[in-house]
């Protein structure tokens, strides 16, 4: 599991030093993925409130926030 | 253990995915023919060879460090597409009635090659980092092959 939070820690510090745009998607997209299989539900919320804000009609997100 | 499942040709397109998003001028180092032979073979799949031709230009390279990090990151996306190559060598091994000549060549245990792979593919987006802590990109990076590492072991 240390390999997954590396992962979600990795994707954390390329948003913070200013990712261009269209890779912070993608970015947030795994780090969701990343927080489901880690069970860490809050944090993959935070995740996909994220991703929406750059695209606010991600299907995959949306139906992510409502479960 | 397999917690994420991950097909190779998946892992080989994202690995030519993050290799065409590192952009570094090639007429700028003493290493720029090394580096046009390592995209030519990233695009054409051999992924192997583009490791070879990256450690050459790492090893006559003057870059700046802001670019040889740079290289660096275009070889830890080569050897995430090798990976991808090495699933596709234990699928094929697999394979009842697996055709003559499918089999791989390479004597090394498939699994313990891409354990090898998963660690020089860490090693080198680290070199990437050191050389320049600020580069998001090879954050990036780093996290994709953490991702990948759990799903090939």
């Amino acid at each position: 599991m240390s390999e997954l939070n590396e992962a979600i820690h990795s994707f954390d510090n390329a948003v913070k030093l200013g990712l261009p745009e269209n890779l912070q998607f993608f970015a947030y997209n795994m780090q969701g993925k990343l927080c489901l299989v880690l069970s860490k539900y809050d944090d993959a919320l935070k995740c996909y409130e994220n991703l929406l804000q750059l695209n606010p009609s991600d299907k995959d997100a949306l139906d992510t926030c409502k479960v | 253990m397999i917690l994420i499942d991950i097909s190779p040709l998946y892992l080989i397109s994202i690995a030519k995915t993050l290799a065409s998003l590192v952009k570094i001028k090639h007429d700028k180092h003493d290493a720029g023919i090394f580096m046009k032979e390592s995209m030519r073979c990233i695009d054409n799949g051999n992924f192997d060879m583009a490791v070879g031709y990256l450690n050459a230009a790492i090893e006559k390279s003057t870059s700046d460090k802001e670019e040889m990090s740079f290289i660096y990151l275009i070889k830890g996306a080569a050897l995430l597409g090798w990976i991808g190559d090495s699933k596709k060598d234990i699928i094929l091994t697999n394979l009842p009635d697996a055709p003559i000549g499918a089999l791989p060549e390479s004597q090394e245990a498939p699994t313990g090659k891409i354990s090898r792979l998963s660690n020089e593919a860490l090693e080198s987006i680290d070199a990437s980092i050191t050389l320049n802590p600020r580069n998001s990109l090879a954050y990036y990076f780093k996290g994709y092959v953490f991702f990948f590492y759990v799903g090939v072991e």
